[in-house]
């Protein structure tokens, strides 16, 4: 049977069933407008569908009632007995023309041709006149319950109450076949709290079994093998029926969006078509309804921002016609939901315009952010729409919202874009909420479970090689194909005992959480488990390293790692927060005078030692100084197939004359303000040298000292030690306010360094900061 | 609340679970208590204020351990590895309260329940409701909610 008919069929019998109670209702209180508007609405319903799966008899049938229905609610015509034996008579008819399809096709022979009648003379019929009305002076109590004897009834209508449930009764018994009908008893209402009952319980039975599994596997010729194993597979199975209860096709969410799509076609005066590929794909309930809305926005989002204009698209050569291509479909226990459209695309220039206007991040952090990390700015809250993309508006609305449900359900969103033809948003979805997959590791003896969703790779550490975790003081970075991985240790983070000194076998685990990548370093990794997220207790609930625990396969108890929450503990992890431009960041610096920061410690030239905000370096290299060649003044050096200024991080600092030389890279972002338009317009790096690198700490900046040079924001106390703060705003030359007397500052000093420089044995001279 | 009114009212005895640290005898009330368990093979969580000693699993429910001893400053004279532990049950959520001994049921008479001086410390007072006086001994009441209380102000603080 066609899948509509057959919703239509089971809506169609429970809505009769609530009719039969209504109407009843509608007897014992005439008056209620709301019962007959809402028997109207049924009726309505029922002939429309009716109508538009081409059930004629059905449709005429329920027509007839709704006009009768329809009187009532203008108010013509009383509820008496005699309309309401009518109307239930056609509610009769109903039933048996849906009996009849649902057991043999068709809507049967019978052609209520009797019943057609009386309700259309029932249309017909005068409006009431006050005499016939009159009689019923004296309303019954609205309330008055259904099974309660009929209120005073005009006298005329006085004997025809009792008979007419017997007459329904008679005309309808005969009718009904033999058969018992087939979609009422297909389905059945279950409450959804005897379902999650269900599934706890269940997940409850799979620990208890591999549990029983575990032991059995230590003993051998065990007589409760057979047994086990016997209850293993019907606990599986059970598992699996248990987990269908909950499963629904996607289908079912996206059956409102070809209505959405041409409303909003329409209204915005394009042509979009809307593709839906997988709808039979099927995840949780629960995971479904908190996934509707997101869904919902993306799509709007790309019908409103995305697709442009007819006139647009035949100018840019694509057909007239806009498409949104929905597409569902599992991928290792998750479900990947992928939407496409074919229009204008995400500009990640403006993006990243915008996103140094709102002050989300420094250029420094993001030159070095791919396109795809670029495009996550849109769905940061306070990501605001109007001229984020075009100039009319964002494609950035409410996306935040979005962010925040998938990751809520423990989903990861992907945005990638090509320009000029289209976008594309991956929603990576878990299947249910109830099981997760997760990485069990091990930190100082104790297990701990990390979802595997987040888990992006695991690397092998060594002592040497490759794949070695390098410190720089206390803080240690993992390199990576050519990028610095910033690391957690597991041991820091949850304050163990850090003497267990052994770090040889430790793994790097990569984890994405949200737009971060970060290595978290543990001791072990052991296994991978299906594991039953149960929330943590309340006295827990304060720390946010958690996400809920668990129980393993051997009964012990186990945290779950919260991949969002150990991001928090990096130092820069929230980006939205804590990161605004060098340039603010410095600014507020000196403002506000205090600042926890952590700081590279290094030495340069003659006088204390100088610290440079961590978070602003890109890298820490060595530079062969035999390299470095010297041209109009500047000192340039071949680095990564592109040359970089190389500046010194003070006056007096003296390259060496052989060996290599350490050297501070920092992005810097062009601006249009700069110079030579013709030249790359890519980012440029710029080195700052120094004598040695010290160490890395995290300590309050409060400046104490302000010398009123513009390369030190002034001295402050680091660990007990007075140290020089650098501006970098100031070598990375966007310092906008008093750039010139800067410069020529800048000018004046790094004259001063050449001259020292000179006297090492290099001839150079510099007399350009790249600062002017 | 005052239980000692209440009671007083009605019938007035209280049923209480006694358990013991160290030389002190503690009381819950008997309707409080789900479970008494033996030794139990402890999962440390870190991060946790001193007072959680980690959870464990009761037949597939995680059971949060407490130290009785560290919420009220005394010491356990056995190692965890050997102490009882008496399951409580609050707004569903199942805690153990870590402590030497559990002994037996006592029901007595609410009459002779004097509350705590003002010269015992805050903290007991704020998880107490008072003192029965045996012919031995003086038995501390507990109340598992205030308890707690305590402890979630506590991780508060350290979160």
């Amino acid at each position: 049977m066609d899948e509509l008919l057959k919703d239509f069929l089971v809506e169609t019998a429970e809505a009769l069933a609530a009719l039969d109670n209504d109407l009843v209702r509608l007897e014992a209180a005439p008056n209620d407008k709301g019962l007959i508007s809402s028997i109207f609405r049924t009726l309505h319903t029922i002939k429309g569908t009716s109508g538009f799966l081409g059930l004629t008899k059905l449709g005429r049938v329920a027509h007839a009632g709704e006009n009768v229905l329809g009187r009532l609610r203008d108010g013509t015509m009383t509820a008496t007995p005699e309309v309401i034996s009518t109307i239930l008579r056609c509610v009769d008819a109903i039933k048996s023309i849906i009996v009849a399809i649902e057991t043999g096709g068709g809507e049967g022979p019978e052609d209520y041709a009797a019943l057609l009648e009386e309700l259309d003379a029932r249309h017909r019929m005068p409006p009431q006149t006050p005499d016939t009305a009159a009689p019923a002076n004296d309303p019954p109590a609205p309330k008055v319950s259904g099974t309660s004897p009929p209120p005073p009834q005009p006298v005329s209508a006085g004997p025809a109450a009792p008979e007419e449930p017997a007459a329904v009764q008679a005309t309808a018994e005969p009718e009904r076949p033999a058969r018992e009908p087939v979609a009422g008893i297909q389905t059945i209402r279950v409450g959804v709290n005897l379902l999650e009952t269900l599934i706890t319980s269940v997940s409850e039975l799979v620990l208890t079994r591999n549990q029983l599994l575990q032991i059995l596997r230590s003993e051998k010729d065990s007589a409760f093998a057979t047994p086990l194993q016997h209850l293993s597979l019907i606990t599986s199975e059970l598992q699996e029926s248990v987990m269908k209860t909950r499963m629904q096709p996607i289908g079912n969410v996206w059956s409102t969006l070809p209505r959405m799509i041409r409303d909003l076609s329409r209204e915005l005066g394009k042509k979009i078509q809307l593709e839906m590929e997988g709808s039979d794909t099927e995840l949780d309930r629960q995971v479904l309804e908190l996934i509707k809305d997101p869904l919902t926005h993306i799509i709007r989002n790309g019908a409103d921002h995305g697709i442009e204009s007819p006139a647009d698209r035949i100018a840019a050569g694509k057909p007239e016609m806009g498409t949104i291509r929905l597409n569902a479909f599992h991928e290792g226990g998750h479900i990947i939901i992928e939407i496409t459209d074919d229009g204008r695309g995400l500009d990640a220039d403006r993006i990243r315009r915008k996103a140094i206007q709102e002050g989300l991040t420094s250029e420094a952090e993001l030159a070095m952010m791919s396109d795809a990390q670029v495009f996550h700015f849109i769905l940061r809250p306070g990501f605001s729409t109007a001229a984020t993309v075009t100039a009319v508006s964002g494609r950035g609305v409410g996306m935040d919202v979005v962010r925040v449900n998938v990751e809520k359900i423990g989903g990861t969103i992907d945005v990638s874009s090509t320009p000029g033809r289209g976008a594309r948003f991956m929603l990576k979805i878990p299947l249910t909420l109830a099981i997760v997959s997760a990485l069990i590791v091990g930190c100082s003896g104790t297990r701990f479970a990390l979802p595997q969703i987040s888990v992006v790779e695991l690397v092998n550490t060594s002592d040497s090689g490759v794949s070695r975790i390098q410190r720089i003081g206390e803080t240690a970075v993992l390199r990576l194909r050519d990028r610095l991985l910033p690391l957690i240790n597991l041991r820091h983070l949850l304050r163990f005992d850090q003497t267990a000194g052994d770090t040889s076998g430790q793994v790097v685990i990569v984890i994405q959480a949200g737009a971060l990548r970060f290595g978290l370093i543990v001791d072990h990794v052991y296994d991978t488990e299906e594991i039953v997220v149960k929330p943590v207790a309340p006295v827990l609930k304060g720390i946010n390293v958690y996400s809920g625990n668990t129980i393993l396969g051997d009964g012990s108890v186990c945290m779950i790692i919260d991949p969002n929450g150990v991001a928090h503990h990096l130092g820069q992890a929230d980006l939205a927060v804590n990161t605004a431009d060098p340039l603010k960041r410095n600014n507020e610096l000196r403002d506000s005078g205090s600042d926890r920061r952590q700081l590279l410690l290094v030495r340069a030239g003659e006088g204390i030692r100088k610290a440079i905000p961590l978070d602003e370096i890109a890298r820490l290299e060595e530079v062969e100084v035999q390299q470095i060649c010297h041209s109009g003044g500047q000192m340039l050096v071949h680095y990564r197939d592109r040359l970089m200024s190389l500046v010194l991080a003070s006056p007096d600092l003296m390259l060496r004359s052989n060996g290599s030389q350490p050297v501070l890279v920092f992005n810097e972002q062009p601006t249009d303000s700069r110079r030579g338009a013709h030249l790359d317009r890519r980012q440029r790096r710029i080195g700052l040298v120094v004598d040695q690198i010290l160490d890395i700490t995290e300590s309050n900046v409060t400046i104490e000292i302000d010398y009123g040079r513009p390369d030190i924001l002034g001295s402050a106390i680091v660990d007990g030690q007075p140290t020089d703060i650098i501006n970098v705003s100031y070598y990375l030359g966007q310092n906008d306010e008093g750039g010139l007397d800067q410069g020529m500052y800048g000018a004046s000093l790094f004259a001063g360094g050449a001259q020292h420089t000179a006297a090492s044995g290099n001839d150079f001279n510099l007399v350009e900061s790249i600062a002017s | 609340m005052n239980q000692t009114h209440d009671l007083a009212a009605v019938e007035p005895t209280l049923e209480l679970v006694t358990m013991s640290l160290g030389e002190h005898a503690f009381g819950v009330a008997v309707k409080h208590v789900h479970d008494i368990l033996g030794p139990q093979q402890v999962a440390a969580v870190p991060l946790t204020s001193e007072a959680v000693l980690g959870s464990i699993n009761l037949r597939g429910r995680i059971v949060t351990v407490l130290d009785l001893a560290v919420v009220l400053g005394l010491k356990r004279v056995t190692e965890a590895d050997r102490a009882l532990n008496v399951v409580i049950a609050d707004d569903k959520e199942l805690y153990a309260l870590m402590v030497d001994n559990v002994g037996e049921v006592m029901t007595l008479p609410c009459s002779t329940l004097e509350p705590l001086p003002p010269t015992f410390p805050a903290g007991w007072r704020a998880i107490s409701n008072g003192i029965f006086k045996l012919p031995d001994h003086l038995l501390l009441t507990l109340e598992p909610d205030r308890i707690l209380a305590v402890i979630k102000a506590q991780s508060g603080k350290q979160a």
